[in-house]
């Protein structure tokens, strides 16, 4: 590479002559100039080039004259040759621009081709499709983004709406991000007794979220929320808590299964939605329902603070009661976490012999609350607790259970007697019915002035007993028909006895009126019937009524009272007295039925007319 | 556009103040103030797009079109965004200041509970009825019935 080295364009004195004169080379045009730099500029350099290519392609050629040529070495050669043009242009150019002498006034662009315009015009339109295109990728995105969006606030507002309908919705002011702030309030102030205001529970506010697909999702768990048990036995709640434990898990499975507990990929069904919508109101029935067993419970614990006549409490704790009705009988109250459905096996498992249903008890207590919430506090009756209501209720249970198994088992063993149940609805009074069935009169059949169904009701009110019938035995003699004496203060023990001698007297007035139909001399004497069969020869068909007796509670006797017994009289004392000179032969008949009586009757009719005589009287 | 909705024909309810009136109206009038610059949004920035999409002769603007393409598309994005709020807002006020219809579907409610009420305490009566009138038959066959007959005889 050669280097030219520039004068600098300074005047300089080329010659000096001998009168001193200084001789300046003379001014060069700038055209001159021009041309001068322009001839410096040294092309050898590339015809050498040329030439030598020239040569080597010639030396290509020649070697390679049976390939084949290539399309495109004529564009490449071209390509080449117009780049070192150019290269060459550029050069000069910066190399006229760098001596300041020349400068650049302006380049017009040549004008342009029309397949050179029409390519432009390609580029520019290739380059705006390309980005109409980016759009249109972008503005599809985003509609489905909002059309996600719309369909999220769709199904979360039209669950909350539908929800809307049961519940209070509020607003925070100022909502968590993430989340619109809403939420539901479970506090009940309906109620203005003051006895069930409460301070508002923690779990009455359950706050609204959204879950992975949108739908409304409440933020509660169910494990947290107690619900009141009722039982008679406190094995009761250890067994149920174990049950409830593992149906809990079965739960749970399915929960997570039907649930979606995975991330779900496609947009929620409708069915799905309502599924949600559903589920979200189970949820809020059962926190509901948890509070207001939670305030029950509260509020009993109050009462016995408050009022303690008539209750007697036999255990407490935070969350349990232990309550003694009467002397036998305990009821046992407690909250226990909710997990899952309520145990209905209460009543199944160990329930003592004789204890009514639990569940039904239950039930009627969280009535009996509801109604006081519902009349605004108004007692039940004057100074009765509500508790203390409800304890006299749950004896009366017990004991009309006892009464009724008793009665039961004093009508099993006598055929011709039955009981009725007649329910009163109410929850401290039960009454029952024992009727008694006599056959029809075989000698007058037609007779209707003796009723042939005897009643006798036993009702039980709280824990006392009364009985009420037709021809209650009394102690001075029998009563007619039709008189009905209530007895009170009867107790479970002197139940039987009881209603076996109002059977037995019924039974014998019966068999009284019968004898009297057939013509035979009768007369009662309090559960025996006195048969006068002529020659002072009396009979007695005495019942005798043993509520412990295995098969019958009323078995029959026939005393025969012979005619040399001093005093007819006397002979009704039913002793058996061997130190006078009367005659006294007993028979034990057994348990009779009804149907037996009446032969036994007709017998001793035909005993006592004998058949010459007592044609006229059959 | 400017058709009163339901706030205006729901502020005409007895016990509404003046004031309340007013203050509906002005929400009322903003919200719809606010759905029409939106849609006006839109509307313009689509038009401004449709304008830039014109190929140009010099290339050199393309990529200025670009960018003007991008920001028109984004702003009208933003303005569909905004109206989907603004939906959502509509929804918020439908749940907690309609009272009207809240009132409307409270007591539609109360009468439907108490229907159900009465419809249940009628059923449990006929329930109880046919409780009692099933036991009383149930004990007459049993005390007519040969198995407790036939005991009855062989204990006699």
């Amino acid at each position: 590479m050669e280097i030219h080295l520039d004068k600098l364009p300074l005047k300089r004195v080329e010659s000096t002559d001998e009168a001193g004169l200084e001789r300046f080379p003379a001014e060069i045009a700038t055209e001159e100039k021009r041309l001068d730099l322009i001839r410096r500029i040294d092309f050898s350099w590339v015809v050498e080039k040329d030439a030598e290519k020239a040569r080597k392609r010639k030396k290509k050629s020649d070697k390679e004259t049976d390939a084949a040529p290539w399309p495109w070495q004529g564009l490449t050669e071209n390509l080449k040759l117009a780049h070192q043009e150019l290269a060459v242009i550029i050069d000069l150019i910066n190399t006229v621009e760098a001596n300041d002498a020349v400068t650049v006034a302006g380049m017009t662009r040549p004008k342009q081709l029309p397949n050179e315009l029409l390519s432009d015009l390609s580029v520019s339109a290739a380059t705006k499709l390309q980005k109409l295109r980016h759009l249109g990728k972008y503005f599809k995105q985003s509609a489905e983004a909002l059309e996600k969006q719309v369909d999220r606030e769709a199904r979360f507002y039209g669950s909350l709406l539908r929800l809307q309908e049961n519940w209070k919705v509020k607003r925070q002011r100022q909502p968590v991000p993430g989340n619109e702030g809403f939420s539901f309030d479970l506090h009940d102030t309906s109620s203005s007794d003051s006895a069930f205001l409460t301070r508002p529970s923690p779990m009455s506010m359950v706050r609204v979220e959204h879950d992975p697909t949108g739908m409304l999702a409440l933020q509660s768990s169910l494990r947290s929320y107690r619900r009141m048990h009722f039982g008679f036995s406190p094995e009761s709640y250890i067994k149920a808590a174990q049950k409830s434990l593992s149906t809990k898990s079965d739960d749970d499975d399915n929960d997570d299964h039907r649930g979606g507990g995975g991330i779900m990929i496609e947009a929620p069904t409708a069915e799905a939605v309502d599924r949600s919508a559903r589920r979200a109101h189970a949820v809020l029935r059962e926190i509901h329902r948890a509070i207001f067993e939670e305030q029950v419970f509260d509020m009993i614990n109050r009462e016995i603070v408050d009022n303690p006549n008539g209750v007697n409490v036999a255990g407490m704790r935070e969350d349990y009661l232990h309550l003694k009705v009467g002397p036998e009988t305990s009821i046992y109250m407690r909250l226990q976490p909710s997990e899952g459905e309520a145990i209905d096996g209460a009543d199944a498992l160990n329930l003592p012999l004789g204890s009514p249903n639990p569940r039904g008890l239950e039930i009627y207590l969280r009535s009996l609350l509801q109604g006081r919430t519902a009349s605004r506090g108004r007692p039940l009756a004057q100074g009765v607790s509500l508790l203390g209501y409800f304890c006299a209720a749950v004896a009366h249970r017990v004991f009309s259970v006892q009464v009724s198994s008793m009665l039961e088992r004093l009508v099993e063993g006598l055929p011709y007697l039955r009981l009725q149940t007649q329910p009163t609805w109410h929850s401290r009074l039960s009454s029952w019915s024992l009727n008694l069935s006599v056959p029809l009169s075989m000698v007058n059949p037609a007779a209707s002035d003796r009723p042939r169904i005897h009643t006798t009701n036993v009702l039980v009110t709280d824990e006392l007993i009364s009985v009420r019938g037709e021809g209650i035995p009394s102690i001075v003699g029998s009563a007619g028909y039709g008189s009905a004496i209530n007895c009170y203060g009867c107790d479970l023990t002197d139940l039987p006895w009881f209603l076996l001698q109002q059977v037995a007297t019924q039974v014998v007035s019966w068999l009284h009126g019968e004898a009297a139909r057939m013509g035979i001399k009768a007369s009662v004497d309090f559960l025996a019937l006195c048969l006068e069969l002529g020659r002072g020869e009396r009979l007695r068909l005495v019942a005798r009524v043993d509520p412990e007796a295995e098969l019958s509670g009323i078995s029959w006797w026939l005393v025969a009272d012979g005619e040399i017994m001093p005093a007819a009289d006397e002979g009704r004392t039913d002793a058996g007295n061997t130190r006078s000179e009367s005659l006294q032969r007993r028979k034990f008949l057994g348990h009779l039925s009804l149907d037996s009586l009446y032969s036994l009757l007709m017998d001793l009719l035909r005993l006592s007319n004998p058949p010459s005589n007592g044609h006229s009287r059959s | 556009m400017s058709k009163p909705g339901p706030l205006g024909s729901g502020s005409g309810g007895v016990g509404v103040t003046s004031a309340a009136n007013q203050a509906a109206a002005q929400k009322q009038k903003a919200l719809l103030l606010r759905v029409d610059n939106d849609i006006s949004q839109i509307v313009d920035n689509f038009s401004a797009l449709l304008t830039i999409s014109r190929v140009n002769d010099p290339p050199v603007r393309n990529s200025q079109e670009a960018f003007q393409m991008e920001m028109r598309a984004a702003r009208m994005v933003q303005a569909a965004d905004s109206l989907l709020k603004l939906v959502s807002e509509l929804k918020q006020t439908a749940i907690f200041s309609n009272f009207t219809s809240l009132n409307e579907q409270v007591e539609s409610r109360i009468f439907e509970f108490d229907q159900l009420s009465n419809k249940t305490s009628y059923l449990l009566e006929k329930i109880g009825e046919e409780a009692a009138a099933s036991l009383k038959e149930l004990e007459l066959h049993y005390y007519s019935s040969m198995a407790r007959n036939g005991a009855g005889d062989e204990e006699n």
